[in-house]
């Protein structure tokens, strides 16, 4: 017995050669159809190399068009051709140009000796939407394609359209379904004869000669009629990203390649000479093959593969423009933004940091210099809380923050009045888990001793509104939120800011004895009963039975009343 | 994209290619190298003055990349990098003593000698202090790269500049001609840089970088751009605009993805700050020859340029390209 090999070819004749040339050494009988598009002149060597070879025939040249019927045809040339000329051919195998064998040739020969009467072919239904990447799938089969796709792609692309509207619905021929699958199959020969000389087989060629990519088709739908026993994978490993490009194989996937399920591997770049060289020579040994590097192999390629697509949540850069888009904004990594605590308790980041080992970070957006942990004015990555660097680019700020702290707990407070199209953003971040004490200003103007009622006033409903449109802002965002009230936040502090800490450090386990020092906030009642006598409603006493809760942004708030 | 819009950009790029021709006479033709119309040849495009020192570990980087000619033009040198450019096989020399500035900073003449020698080819077009990296440099030749471009229809490849440093300050540093600049100049910023959106040639506008931190905090908007596209599958009718920052037609600006994925990128790392660095500074700065009357080298001239020094406590040694796409400071883009 030995092996036929329908080889296709249509550029690159050197690496051909080969690739020819080890094939025939290892007693395998080839049939080669050249692609009748490529010049002479690159494939007269090949030719002269190989025309008077005993076990190597050339086929007639016929012009192929990638995802027309042609090559179908080119396949059927070469199958023919070994049928005829090698009786001692027992299976055949379809490669192209650019494959490389990834086990010895011995081994194959081995593995179908002892796969007698077994069709080695993917062949999956069509319509189920879970082989094809990236393009049309059953109507493939239902509609015509008379445009080049590769030429034509105005063309081609309106007449898909124009024929989906007319609703157009070709009929398989009775007795096939549709199948699709690689191209790269192996054959046995029964199976091969039966389908070459199917009665209906005119027929079928006309059918699929109108079908879209029928080089993944036509096999694959026959063979379900013909085979004995059919093994629906590929001999031949390849691997298609989401655009349906074919993966290239370089110089450094050498050490996977042995692994790989298969024996051939697809496609080979044309200058892999180390590729080449290994895998093609003499006494190429492969060792058994081993799951974890083909799962590493997996791993590594998907990671890469899955950057065009995907892309590094929060991550801005050259080749990725953040767009937070639907008024959702876009970070890397879960963050917590404490308001109003500094302005309720004394040294509240330091107290925190230490409480929870983690670093708490100043006002990073405060008028000045960013208040960074530590008081530094440089953080990870270079990143400067310069002002005027900062307030350059303050979205790209925040979002390099986040990106670069993105593997630790990020903690930072925010206060800035007249920063609202930056609260708004945090507010629209899914990430941010933001503590917001409501009325959190009122002592610190209480302190300020303004005696002009007007300026006063004036004040007050500045701040309120502030208060109330950030309010408005976190119950619209994507944010998580928790809203204390002052006047339970300044009367329980040891329950609050405990819970705060199991928040953000879970696993604290010793509840700390000092608590910070909360503000000067003598003659508050009085303060505010000043304001109410005056008109302004503030009420922040309402809320003091109300337990501060979590909203996601999936639960209505339940908002303190106005 | 508006009709109106579209043909002001046309007539833009018209404007372009005719300034280019008005300086047609700047160069001078000296010597053609080998390969210089190998049609599958990958080519670098250079203007330089007076790097002699940088040259020999500049001509071994781009030619282990798999290079197969660089196209020079010698802003009248006096340093001997001439001659030494002369003795090279695979390097074609013109010569010029026109001014680099009315030249464009050097565009019109790279727009020259690409349109001439570029066209079918993927051109390389960067400064002798400018080393190409890409996803699996330490692995693919540059012909990998290009080829797999070419399978997925892409014709431009963005590279941001990034600025390496050394720790020590500029006057302690020892670097030897022929020497890999980075084992000198290993440190870089990997947090700090910011994206801007628009403009009217569609491209991204990048800065930040120890520059920004260092030289220009007070006026952050005046800090050099750092988004560069250096590798392009040149056509005649292309032309750079502004240094390698941008390009026409705007559709070789577009390397960036807006809805969500990463397009394929690389670095090119800036090996400026050698020591020769303060002596370049105070000679552009008196021939005013660069860009903004040499905004940047003022800035530089004001710091005690001797002393100068980036490192922090923040800096990341370099170490390969996949350090840096883990950063996010470039993309494989889905070549795996």
């Amino acid at each position: 017995m030995s092996i036929g090999i329908g080889l296709l070819l249509h550029q690159n004749f050197d690496r051909a050669a080969q690739l020819t040339h080890a094939l025939l050494r290892e007693g395998c009988r080839i049939a080669v159809h050249i692609d009748a598009k490529t010049p002479s002149s690159e494939t007269e060597d090949y030719v002269k190399l190989f025309a008077n070879h005993p076990k190597l025939t050339l086929t007639k040249r016929i012009r192929c068009e990638w995802g027309t019927f042609s090559l179908v045809r080119a396949q059927l040339l070469a199958s023919e051709a070994i049928l005829m000329k090698f009786p001692e051919v027992t299976h055949v195998v379809q490669l192209s140009g650019s494959c490389l064998p990834t086990r010895p040739i011995a081994e194959l020969q081995q593995f179908l000796a002892n796969n007698q009467g077994t069709d080695f072919i993917e062949s999956v239904v069509a319509g189920q939407k879970n082989w094809i990447k990236g393009g049309l799938e059953a109507e493939r089969f239902s509609l015509y394609f008379p445009f080049s796709w590769r030429k034509q792609r105005i063309l081609f692309d309106g007449c898909v359209n124009i024929q989906r509207k007319l609703k157009i619905c070709r009929d398989m021929p009775k007795g096939l379904e549709p199948h699709v699958g690689s191209q790269w199959w192996a054959l046995c020969r029964g199976t091969l004869t039966a389908i070459l000389n199917d009665p209906c087989r005119r027929e079928y060629d006309r059918f699929f000669a109108k079908c879209w990519i029928p080089d993944e088709s036509y096999f694959q739908s026959l063979v379900r009629k013909h085979a004995k026993r059919i093994e629906s994978r590929s001999l031949t490993f390849s691997r298609f990203d989401q655009q349906g490009n074919p993966m290239m194989f370089y110089d450094d996937h050498l050490e996977y390649l042995e692994h790989l399920e298969g024996f051939f591997v697809r496609k080979i770049w044309r200058e892999a000479n180390s590729l080449y060289e290994t895998l093609l020579a003499k006494d190429y040994t492969a060792d058994q093959r081993d799951r974890e590097m083909r799962l590493a192999f997996a791993a590594q390629t998907e990671r890469l593969e899955g950057r065009r697509n995907r892309g590094r949540t929060g991550l801005s850069m050259q080749s990725r423009v953040l767009k937070h888009l639907n008024n959702r904004s876009e970070t890397a990594a879960p963050y917590s933004v404490l308001l109003g605590f500094d302005k309720t308790f004394l040294g509240i980041d330091r107290w925190l940091s230490e409480q929870i080992d983690q670093p708490v970070h100043g006002d990073l957006f405060a008028i000045g210099q960013a208040e960074m942990a530590q008081n530094t004015s440089l953080s990870k990555g270079n990143l400067t809380g310069h002002s005027k660097i900062r307030d350059y680019a303050p979205l790209d700020f925040l979002v390099s923050f986040v990106w670069n702290h993105r593997k630790e707990p990020i903690t930072f407070q925010f206060w800035s009045v007249k920063k609202e199209k930056f609260f708004r953003f945090l507010a629209n971040d899914p990430n941010a888990r933001i503590h917001y004490i409501r009325y959190a200003w009122v002592p610190e103007l209480m302190r300020e001793n303004i005696t002009n009622l007007a300026v006063l006033k004036r004040r007050v409903t500045a701040l309120m509104e502030m208060d109330r449109q950030r309010i408005d802002a976190l119950s619209a965002g994507h944010a998580n939120f928790k809203i204390y009230a002052l006047a339970d936040v300044l009367a329980k502090p040891a329950s609050i800011l405990y819970a705060l800490i199991e928040e953000l450090a879970p696993k604290t386990e010793t509840k700390p004895r000092i608590l910070p020092k909360t503000v000067d906030w003598q003659g508050l009642e009085k303060f505010t009963n000043l304001l109410k006598n005056n008109g302004m409603n503030i009420d922040f006493e309402l809320a003091e039975h109300a337990r501060p809760e979590w909203h996601d942004a999936k639960t209505t708030p339940v908002l303190i009343a106005e | 994209m508006k009709l109106s819009r579209s043909y002001k950009l046309r007539l833009l790029r018209k404007k372009w290619q005719l300034r280019t021709w008005r300086k047609r006479k700047d160069l001078s033709f000296v010597k053609l190298g080998d390969a210089a119309f190998e049609p599958s040849g990958i080519f670098v495009f250079t203007t330089l003055r007076n790097e002699h020192h940088r040259l020999p570990y500049f001509l071994e980087y781009y030619r282990n990349l798999g290079i197969t000619q660089f196209f020079i033009v010698d802003n009248d040198s006096n340093d001997g990098s001439a001659e030494y450019l002369l003795a090279q096989p695979d390097v074609s020399v013109w010569h010029t003593k026109a001014s680099y500035k009315s030249a464009k900073y050097g565009v019109l003449w790279m727009n020259q000698l690409l349109y001439k020698y570029g066209s079918k080819h993927w051109c390389l077009n960067v400064d002798c202090d400018e080393f190409f990296v890409y996803p699996h440099v330490s692995k693919r030749p540059i012909r990998a790269l290009t080829d797999w471009l070419d399978t997925r229809s892409l014709r431009s490849f963005p590279a941001m500049l990034l600025d390496m440093y050394a720790k020590e300050n500029l006057e302690d540093i020892e670097y030897d001609a022929g020497q890999n600049p980075f084992e000198v100049l290993n440190y870089f910023d990997s947090g700090n840089y910011t994206q801007q959106n628009g403009g009217r040639y569609g491209n991204l506008w990048i800065q930040g970088g120890p520059r920004q931190r260092k030289f220009f905090a007070n006026q952050p908007r005046k800090a050099p751009a750092l988004n560069k596209i250096p590798l392009v599958k040149w056509k005649s009718s292309y032309v750079y605009t502004s240094s390698t920052h941008s390009l026409l037609p705007r559709s070789l600006n577009l390397t960036f993805d807006d809805r969500g994925g990463e397009k394929i990128s690389g670095c090119l790392l800036h090996s400026k700050f050698l020591p020769d660095a303060d002596s370049k500074i105070s000679e552009e700065l008196h021939r005013q020859e660069h860009y903004e009357e040499g905004q940047e080298y003022k800035a530089y001239g004001s710091q005690t340029s001797r002393n100068l020094n980036f490192w922090t406590a923040n800096s990341t040694r370099f170490q390969n390209w996949q350090q840096l796409e883990d950063l996010g400071l470039m993309s494989s883009g889905g070549w795996a």
